[in-house]
C-alpha cells in the first residue's frame, strides 16, 4: 500500500505535475485494484501517464481521491486482454520493499570515500572500490570515472556499521556526525559540515536512516480495499480499462518505464557527442525507437481490421508528434543559445518559474467527446485563473466566449493545435456534466454568450446602475474605468456593451447621445410600467 | 427673452430627455414629458403658437430660443424627434397646425386646453357677460378689454375660430365670414 501516494489536483480535475515532468496519455474509465482486489471508490476516473508517474485521478471527488504511482516503482508489467465479462488490464509489478532494503543494507553498511584524480574532489561509493569495481564510479564534480591505480591511495573504506546492531547504529549515527576535518559535531541530516564545509563521509547513508527511521506517512491517501486481507505476498497493482482496451496505454507505460531505466544508466560525460574524428558513436541515441504499437491484434475479421487501421492510424500521430518534438527540441536549443548570446539570463529565468503545463493533443484521444471533456477541463481551469484578479475582489467574473476564445488559444493552443469556435462552445456546454459549478455559459440579450460566474451578471447591473446613479451620467469609457479600479482590466468593454444593452432595454438606464459618445444616466424620471402586456 | 430652463421643471436639464430613447415603453413616457413641458411652457408665458423648430411666435417678433434647445447643459432635441414629438401631440389634440391640411405644418398652434373646453369657456364669457343673442367680432373677443380675465385672451384669430366650432356643430353658435371666407364675428344664442 506503501507505493500509493497522494497527488495534488485542481479544480477541475487536472493533475499538477512536477517540474519536468511532461503528460504522455490520458484513458478514461478505469478503475484500480491491489493485488487482486478492488480499490474501494477508485473504481471510475482517468489515468494520466507521465515521464515520471502514473496518475489516477478520480472522477467524483477529483481532488481527495487522486492518486499516483511513482513509475521508479513498477518493476515489470503485463497486459491482459479483455476476456468475456472481464474488462482489459495493465497489471504493474512493483519493486518488492523487502528484497530492495535487504540489498541495500548489505551494500550501504559499506562505503568507500575516493578522492578524484582529476579535480581532488572527495568521493563517495557505496561498497567497496577495489580494482574489480566495474562500473568503475564516476566522480560527482567533473564526471570522469575514477581510474584505481591512481586514486587508490587515497581510498578509505569504512565499514564500521557493520557489526553494530540496527538500533545502536542509527543512535550511533545521530550523534556521531562529527566533521573530520573540524571536528564540529553537525546535525545528522547534513552532509556537508556547517562550519568549514568538509564534505562529512557516509553523509548519504545517515539521510537514509533518518528517511527510515521516520517512516513518512501521507495522512492524505485513504485507500481501502474490498477484500483487505488479501495476500501481502504478491505485490502488484492492476488498472481495468472498463471502456478502452488499454492497449496503447500498457504499451506506452512500458515504453515510459523503459526510458526511465535507460535515463538512469546513462552516462554522463560525452552526452551529445554524435561522432569522433567521423567515427558514429552513441548510437544507439539514434535508433532509439519510436513509441512501437502493435499491429498484429489478436483480434480477427472486420473489427480486426477496423482495430488495425485505428493503431496505423495512432502510430502515424505519434511519430508527427515526436518528429514535432524533435524540431521542438531543436528550436529550444537555438533559443537557448541565442538567451546565452545576449545574456538576457533574467528573462530565461522568469520563464523557468512557470507552472509545467498539461500538454492537451489531439492526437492522443481516441474520441472527439474525451477530447472535449478535457479542453473543457483545460479551459475551465484557465478561465478560473483569468477571473482570479476579479474573484479575490468582488467573487465574481463574466468574460465573452469570443474574448475568453481568442485568449485561450493564444496563451495554450499555440504549438498544441488551435480549436475551433465550434468546439470551444462545445466544451464550455459541457462543464455542468463534469461537475465544474463555478462558472456558467449564459446567454446576454439573447444573442451573446458569456462566461459567467453566478449571479455575476446581476451583480454587475447592479454596480452600474450605482454607479451611474452617483456620478449623473457615465459613458462607456468612464464606466470601464470607475469599474476596473485598482485591478487591471477585468470587466471587459465588451462584457459592459451587453450589459448596458440589458439595462436600456429593460428601462433602468436612459441613454444621452453625444458627438463624443453615448452618456447612460439612471431612469429616475420615466417609472418602467410592471405590466405591460 | 425668458429662458425655458428657468420656468420648466428639472426634468428639462436631464440630459437623456434629449436622445430618442431605444426603449419604446420608456419613449413613450419622454414624448409625454416633452409634451407637458412645452404646454407647460407655453401657458405660463402665454405663447400660442410656436414654429416646427419650437421657437414661439408671437406678434412683436422678437427673437426666441427654442425650446427643443437647452443652451444651459448643450443639448438639443433632433430634428426627426420634435416632428415625432409634434405629430403625437396633434394626435392628442393638443396641438394644432396652423395651415388647415393639417400635416407638415411649419407651425402650430399650442393647446393646453382640449378644443372643447376652450369652447366651453368661451361659452362661459357668453353668458356671464350677457353678450347672448349679439354679434361678437372675433377680434373683440380676442383683444378686447371685456375679455381681458380670461384665459383666452390675446389668443390669435384664427384660433379661436377654431374654438367656436364645436359651439356651431351644437349649434349653440354661428360664424359670420367676410367676402374671401375669412370668419370675422360670431353670435352665440
Amino acid at each position: 500500500m506503501d507505493c500509493w501516494h497522494f497527488v495534488e489536483v485542481t479544480a477541475s480535475g487536472q493533475p499538477i505535475l512536477r517540474e519536468n515532468e511532461k503528460d504522455i496519455l490520458i484513458d478514461q474509465m478505469v478503475g484500480l485494484y491491489h493485488n487482486k482486489s478492488k480499490v474501494l471508490n477508485r473504481q471510475k476516473g482517468r489515468i494520466f501517464l507521465t515521464s515520471q508517474r502514473i496518475i489516477y485521478v478520480d472522477d467524483l471527488q477529483p481532488t481527495k481521491n487522486s492518486i499516483c504511482l511513482e513509475l521508479d516503482d513498477i518493476e515489470s508489467l503485463e497486459y491482459s486482454s479483455k476476456f468475456l465479462k472481464r474488462s482489459a488490464r495493465l497489471i504493474l509489478f512493483l519493486k518488492s520493499g523487502q528484497t530492495r532494503t535487504s540489498e541495500d543494507t548489505n551494500i550501504e553498511n559499506v562505503t568507500s570515500s575516493w578522492v578524484c584524480a582529476i579535480c581532488m574532489m572527495t568521493n563517495e561509493t557505496r561498497g567497496i572500490f577495489s580494482e574489480e569495481t566495474d562500473p568503475k564510479p564516476i566522480c560527482v564534480n567533473c564526471g570522469i570515472p575514477a581510474d584505481y591505480e591512481m586514486t587508490k591511495n587515497s581510498i578509505n573504506v569504512s565499514s564500521n556499521f557493520k557489526q553494530q546492531s540496527a538500533n545502536a547504529k542509527k543512535d550511533a549515527v545521530a550523534q556521531e556526525n562529527a566533521c573530520p576535518a573540524c571536528t564540529f559535531v553537525n546535525h545528522p541530516e547534513i552532509s556537508n559540515c556547517e562550519i568549514c564545509g568538509t564534505r562529512i563521509p557516509n553523509a548519504s547513508i545517515r539521510k537514509q536512516h533518518c528517511n527510515s527511521a521516520s517512516a513518512f506517512k501521507d495522512s492524505r491517501v485513504h485507500l481501502e480495499l474490498e477484500h483487505p486481507d488479501s495476500g501481502q505476498s504478491t505485490n502488484f497493482v492492476q488498472v481495468s480499462f472498463r471502456k478502452s482496451d488499454g492497449l496503447l496505454f500498457g504499451q506506452a507505460t512500458e515504453k515510459a518505464i523503459e526510458d526511465l531505466k535507460k535515463a538512469e544508466t546513462i552516462q554522463i560525460y560525452n552526452k551529445n557527442l554524435v561522432s569522433v574524428n567521423g567515427v558514429p558513436v552513441n548510437d544507439n541515441e539514434h535508433t532509439k525507437s519510436l513509441p512501437f504499437l502493435e499491429t498484429k491484434l489478436s483480434k480477427i475479421g472486420i473489427a480486426g481490421l477496423e482495430d488495425s487501421r485505428e493503431t496505423q492510424l495512432l502510430r502515424n500521430d505519434i511519430l508527427f508528434s515526436s518528429a514535432l518534438t524533435d524540431l521542438n527540441k531543436l528550436m529550444s536549443l537555438v533559443n537557448d543559445i541565442e538567451t546565452l548570446y545576449t545574456g538576457h539570463k533574467v528573462k530565461l529565468m522568469g520563464e523557468q518559474a512557470q507552472k509545467p503545463l498539461l500538454i492537451i493533443d489531439r492526437e492522443k484521444f481516441c474520441n472527439k467527446s474525451s477530447f472535449l471533456d478535457e479542453i473543457a477541463r483545460e479551459i475551465y481551469e484557465f478561465a478560473v485563473s483569468e477571473f482570479k484578479d476579479n474573484k479575490e475582489h468582488l467573487g465574481y467574473g463574466m468574460l465573452t466566449l469570443v474574448d475568453l476564445y481568442a485568449m485561450y488559444n493564444k496563451s495554450m493552443r499555440i504549438g498544441t493545435g488551435l480549436i475551433s469556435p465550434e468546439e470551444m462552445r462545445q466544451a464550455c456546454e459541457r462543464f455542468e456534466l463534469l461537475n465544474l459549478q463555478d462558472l456558467k455559459l449564459i446567454r446576454i440579450n439573447g444573442r451573446v454568450l458569456c462566461l459567467a460566474s453566478k449571479d455575476s451578471f446581476a451583480f454587475l447591473k447592479e454596480k452600474i446602475l450605482e454607479l451611474t446613479g452617483s456620478q449623473k451620467g457615465c459613458d462607456l469609457l468612464q464606466l470601464t474605468q470607475l469599474l476596473n479600479e485598482g485591478t487591471s482590466s477585468s470587466w471587459t468593454i465588451g462584457i459592459l456593451t451587453e450589459v448596458l444593452q440589458d439595462t436600456v432595454e429593460k428601462g433602468e438606464l436612459v441613454i444621452d447621445e453625444q458627438v463624443s459618445g453615448i452618456f447612460y444616466h439612471r431612469n429616475v424620471y420615466w417609472p418602467i410600467e410592471q405590466s405591460v402586456k | 427673452m425668458t429662458d425655458p430652463s428657468t420656468v420648466l421643471p428639472a426634468i428639462y436639464s436631464f440630459p437623456p430627455l434629449y436622445t430618442r430613447q431605444p426603449n419604446a415603453i420608456i419613449r413613450r413616457q419622454q414624448i409625454a414629458s416633452w409634451i407637458d413641458l412645452v404646454l407647460a411652457y407655453c401657458k405660463s408665458q402665454n405663447f400660442w403658437c410656436m414654429t416646427l423648430e419650437g421657437v414661439p411666435v408671437d406678434e412683436y417678433n422678437k427673437s426666441r430660443i427654442s425650446i427643443f434647445i437647452n443652451s444651459e447643459i448643450q443639448r438639443s432635441v433632433p430634428q426627426v424627434f420634435v416632428e415625432e414629438i409634434w405629430s403625437k401631440m396633434c394626435e392628442e389634440g393638443k396641438a394644432m397646425g396652423t395651415e388647415t391640411g393639417r400635416k407638415d405644418s411649419s407651425q402650430y398652434y399650442v393647446l393646453w386646453r382640449t378644443l372643447d373646453s376652450w369652447a366651453s369657456l368661451v361659452l362661459q364669457w357668453f353668458e356671464n357677460s350677457g353678450k347672448l343673442n349679439q354679434v361678437v367680432t372675433i377680434y373683440e373677443l380676442a383683444q378686447g378689454d371685456e375679455t381681458a380675465d380670461w384665459e383666452f385672451h390675446g389668443m390669435p384669430e384664427p384660433l379661436l375660430a377654431h374654438c367656436i366650432k364645436p359651439l356651431c356643430q351644437r349649434n349653440r353658435a354661428t360664424l359670420i365670414k367676410d367676402e374671401r371666407g375669412k370668419p370675422v364675428a360670431t353670435k352665440v344664442v
